[in-house]
């Protein structure tokens, strides 16, 4: 029992307005791919979620409850975000047991043998880890915490690919024994698209995409084929964006794949080229 | 506001004072040795150390109050604390922190005036003529009692001026800041004089000082209960400043 | 598994599972792994893997232990081949069947091409 709703969101900064009157729902027992651009407003978003920000309108409801100041939401979410919050001179150690404090549920024994498999060790002061391993000891909490809601904003920056890997299988794991509303905010999306189910797009501030993984991939496909028998075929077709190379030629379209000449190649539409077209601008 | 929810604030905020008081203690009980020394030996330089302890305490509780916001403010958003439970579990961990400051100081008062030379801050403003005389003066339980109540006041009123200056620096914008950091001791130390004399004939200065002895009890005698009264009313309004600036405050990149 | 192709991670997924009861790795009435540690493995999903398992629940080669997961059915193997014999042309011939007509080979091509291949094992053998 832990659902979002985002109602109508506005948060101008100075000019910029990095969120127009955003709605979104996010609902228990998924994980959520949150994808955008540089700027499109995911870290805005999350941070409105999270209270570090307080919207211009709009208002943000947790399990029907207002979030803004309000201790009993805040308590269902962690996020482990880009930003600092730590102070530097803490140790992980340290750091665990007043995420204890703070969050009951904090499970410590699985947040020191995370901290193995990930090779951090505890006795370290924040201000001495790495780039890698700050992330790391962030999505250590963010996994032992034991909330309703987690949200990883941009989680492996600098990760080395074995730890990604591992990261992602830690994620899967703890996802499986305890279904609850994980939130996912990244760049990468070829690695998380298969562990994602669900999907929302920001382009611009606003929400372009939300939904189920498996219908955006079946919403279209692509065919490849000589630049010629291609721009043939696409004729009154709905044309998501293409790809040329000399004479080849590959196009993404909506729609249903089943009047595709032989000349061409069918393919499916993967998450990631369904992203670059969707958002270019 | 969940009062259970507290609890955990309020202790890592005790905890996080702990080092700090610990060191603080040392030094002045190391001055106090020396001071002890230096009297039994006669040596020509003395340690005139009169009401120092007081000021030691309050200076570092001000400071305490003054690192009491950003860090704080960081880790609580971390934490899933509200800015409301944060400005209260705050507050009262200061309040916490003074009544703490003002037993030991006022258990070290008694010690100190029996072994060397020393008028606590509280008596050298409301005592008749102590600091004045060669013998430390005498402690009564009521004095002591008076002293220790003096002092929870003034160091919880140095705490919430220290918590409100550096709420306000957060809130402020790099041009404020600077404007605040070089014009309000600028006008405070050498500017205040001038420009009552020549706006106010000097009305002004003398309005103050008016009201500060009404406010702390040396108008008519010595009330120490009106200064405690006067330095909860002034602690309330910085604290309320202080929640009002608090409960905007936004993250920065 | 390149989740590039074609077909969806579940249909792989229960893809994968048939191939090893077939080759014997999991034996019937023998424990599979559950759904958790497939996700895991294979990155994915844990909805997604239990979509494919379903579905072999739904053709009858696994089936479910109350408390103590999936085991594979009895007589399973026959289900398998006798389901992808049926789906061998679909899958196989008409491919075949389409590369060489794109390749321009007459039928007698494809046979000749045929019989090199078993001549091919045969030599093997």
């Amino acid at each position: 029992m832990s659902k979002i709703e985002i109602k109508s969101i506005t948060k101008t900064f100075g000019e910029i307005a990095a969120l127009k009157e955003v709605s979104v729902t996010f609902e228990e027992n998924h994980i959520y791919g949150l994808l955008g651009r540089n700027g499109a407003g995911k870290t805005t978003l999350l941070n409105l979620l999270t209270g570090k920000l307080f919207p211009d309108s709009g208002e943000i409801l947790i399990d029907g409850e207002r979030a803004l100041e309000n201790d009993r939401a805040l308590s269902k979410m962690y996020c482990m975000t880009e930003l600092n919050l730590y102070p530097e001179k803490m140790r992980v150690k340290e750091a665990f047991r007043w995420s204890a404090e703070f969050y009951p549920d904090f499970n410590t024994e699985y947040a020191n043998s995370l901290c193995e498999k990930f090779e951090l060790k505890t006795n370290l002061k924040i201000r001495n880890l790495s780039t890698g391993y700050h992330s790391i000891f962030k999505i250590i909490i963010a996994l032992s915490c034991g909330t309703e809601i987690v949200i990883f904003d941009e989680p492996v920056l600098g990760l080395d690919a074995n730890h990604r890997e591992l990261f992602y299988k830690e994620l899967i794991q703890n996802f499986s024994d305890a279904p609850r509303t994980f939130i996912l905010s990244t760049h990468l999306i070829e690695e998380i698209a298969s562990i994602i189910d669900r999907v929302v797009i920001i382009k611009n501030g606003k929400i372009i995409m939300d939904d189920e993984v498996q219908n955006v991939i079946s919403m279209g496909f692509s065919v490849s084929g000589s630049a010629d028998a291609v721009d043939e075929y696409i004729k009154r077709k709905r044309v998501l964006g293409f790809d040329t190379l000399g004479n080849f030629k590959s196009a993404y379209l909506l729609g249903k794949s089943d009047d595709v000449p032989s000349s061409l190649e069918v393919g499916k539409l993967e998450l990631q080229k369904l992203f670059i077209q969707l958002t270019n601008a | 506001m969940n009062t259970i929810k507290m609890k955990a604030p309020i202790k890592y905020h005790l905890r996080s004072f702990r080092k700090t008081i610990q060191i603080m203690y040392l030094c002045v009980y190391l001055v106090m040795l020396l001071t002890v020394i230096s009297n039994i030996f006669k040596t020509p330089f003395s340690f005139e150390s009169n009401s120092m302890m007081e000021f030691v305490s309050a200076i570092t509780i001000f400071v305490i109050g003054l690192v009491s916001f950003k860090e704080y403010f960081k880790f609580s958003l971390a934490n899933g604390i509200s800015r409301k439970t944060q400005f209260f579990s705050t507050t009262a961990a200061l309040g916490i922190l003074s009544t703490v400051l003002a037993f030991i100081d006022t258990i070290n008062c008694l010690i100190f005036t029996h072994i060397t030379h020393y008028c606590p801050l509280f008596l050298q403003i409301y005592g008749i003529g102590s600091s004045f005389s060669d013998s430390s003066p005498i402690l009564t339980p009521q004095m002591l009692f008076e002293n220790f109540l003096w002092l929870v006041f003034l160091y919880f009123l140095v705490s919430m001026i220290g918590l409100f200056i550096t709420t306000l620096y957060y809130r402020m914008n790099r041009g404020f800041k600077i404007a605040v950091s070089i014009f309000v001791p600028v006008v405070l130390i050498n500017g205040f004089e001038p420009l009552d004399s020549y706006f106010f004939a000097g009305k002004l200065t003398a309005v103050l000082q008016n009201f500060l002895s009404v406010a702390f009890g040396l108008s008519n005698g010595c009330n120490p209960y009106i200064a405690m009264v006067s330095m909860f009313v002034f602690a309330f309004f910085f604290a309320a400043l202080t929640y009002l600036l608090a409960r905007k405050a936004s993250i920065k990149n | 598994m390149n989740f590039a192709e074609d077909k969806s991670i579940y249909l792989q997924i229960a893809e994968k599972i048939e191939d090893a009861i077939l080759s014997g790795a999991f034996e019937e009435e023998s424990q599979i792994p559950s759904t958790t540690e497939f996700s895991v493995n294979y990155k994915i999903n844990p909805a997604t893997a239990l979509k494919g398992i379903s579905l072999l629940v739904d053709d009858g080669i696994v089936y479910k232990k109350r408390g103590l997961g999936m085991f594979v059915c009895p007589g399973a193997k026959e289900v398998i081949l006798s389901k992808r014999e049926k789906d061998f042309f679909d899958r196989f011939i008409r491919t075949l069947l389409n590369e060489a007509k794109k390749l321009s080979m007459s039928k007698a091509d494809i046979i000749a091409m045929i019989e090199r291949g078993y001549g091919n094992e045969q030599n093997r053998n």
